[in-house]
């Protein structure tokens, strides 16, 4: 006597055109294997009806309020991959606030210039503020000087001072500690 | 040139619905089905104006909504869209048959949740030659794909859509 088919022998008999009858013959046999082939039968019509009939229900349904897609919202075309724009977005945005981070230095060197400059110039008329200009590196540096208020690292004043001046200020550094009136540092010139 | 309009109008009233409901089972999603109907109809109108009437209008109809729905999946967009998830919402199926009871509300769910796992080519397969009634070769012609290669999509389908639908029972 033949072996039962096996489950997926039975499905293949299912799914197989009219035509193909091999395996048939030992279905009208075994009451077994008929019994599977029944319930498999089953199960496939239920699904291909069960299909049908949701897909029809769905599509004779009343549309739902439609919803604008991101394309329409965002007046992009279909055809232009949309994640090529969020990266140029991006990309541009990083670009944006790197500019953002660095303009500050960029403005402070730029002002720090034209302090320079403006001092040199003035030098013979005005000694005073061109001896705090040139011992000033910036702006910030100038009114921390002119309004005695203590600044972070006097040494940092020194290269800059010697490049720019001509003036041995390192002799500065020996006068650079804590006054009673807030000041940290004080001019060789005023020590006397 | 009214002519023309009425084939197609006779067309589009004849296999609308059919051609709508191929269009949901390939791509899962009823706005995108009523998109790709439209499409199709638009290009009767345009085979109306140019070329020779097909003879069969129906399997004519049937390949058009196929190669569409392929077109409309190959898309970019359409790939980043589905990854969201945005298919046919298990409330769609529950409202599709109101006078259902439970047991078969939830066996439709789980059918059309095993539709979702199935491959692009097997849903085709599956499709045309379960829901369509075309033959393998028929299938295979239209899909670009052997006899076996269809007999081997459908029954992988088949195997998946019961596993779906008996995991739920």
């Amino acid at each position: 006597m033949k072996a039962c088919l096996d489950e997926n022998r039975i499905l293949g008999l299912i799914l197989a055109e009219p035509g193909d009858d091999a395996g048939h013959a030992h279905l009208g046999r075994c009451v077994t294997c008929s019994t599977v082939y029944r319930k498999l039968l089953t199960d496939t019509r239920l699904i291909t009806q069960t299909l049908d009939s949701t897909a029809r229900a769905v599509m004779t349904a009343p549309r739902r309020a439609p919803v604008p897609s991101l394309h329409h919202r965002y007046r992009l075309r279909r055809d232009r991959p949309t994640i090529l724009i969020a990266s140029a977005a991006v990309f541009a945005g990083a670009i944006a606030a790197a500019f953002m981070l660095m303009l500050p230095a960029i403005e402070s060197t730029i002002t720090s210039r034209a302090v320079i400059t403006a001092a040199k110039t003035a030098a013979p008329q005005a000694s005073s503020v061109t001896a705090a200009a040139l011992s000033a590196r910036s702006p910030y540096m100038l009114w921390q000087r002119q309004s005695g208020v203590i600044i972070t690292d006097p040494s940092e004043d020194l290269g800059y001072h010697e490049a720019v001046a001509g003036t041995a200020s390192y002799q500065d550094l020996f006068f650079c500690v804590p006054q009673d009136d807030g000041t940290f540092c004080t001019s060789s010139a005023e020590q006397g | 040139m009214a002519q023309q309009s009425t084939t197609a109008e006779m067309l589009y009233q004849e296999h609308n619905r059919r051609i709508g409901r191929l269009c949901l089972m390939l791509l899962g999603n009823p706005e995108d089905a009523r998109d790709v109907a439209q499409e199709v109809f638009l290009k009767v109108l345009q085979q109306c104006k140019g070329m020779d009437d097909p003879r069969d209008w129906s399997a004519w109809l049937t390949r058009v909504a196929i190669n569409a729905c392929h077109d409309r999946r190959r898309s970019g967009w359409w790939k980043w869209w589905q990854r969201g998830g945005r298919e046919l919402a298990d409330s769609d199926l529950i409202a599709a048959g109101p006078e259902d009871d439970a047991v078969r509300i939830e066996q439709r769910v789980a059918i059309w949740r095993g539709v979702r796992t199935l491959t692009a080519s097997q849903r085709d397969v599956f499709v045309l030659r379960q829901i369509e009634g075309w033959s393998t070769s028929e299938t295979a012609e239209a899909l670009n794909l052997s006899n076996e290669s269809v007999k081997l999509h459908l029954f992988r389908a088949m195997r998946r859509m019961r596993k779906a639908l008996w995991s739920e029972r």
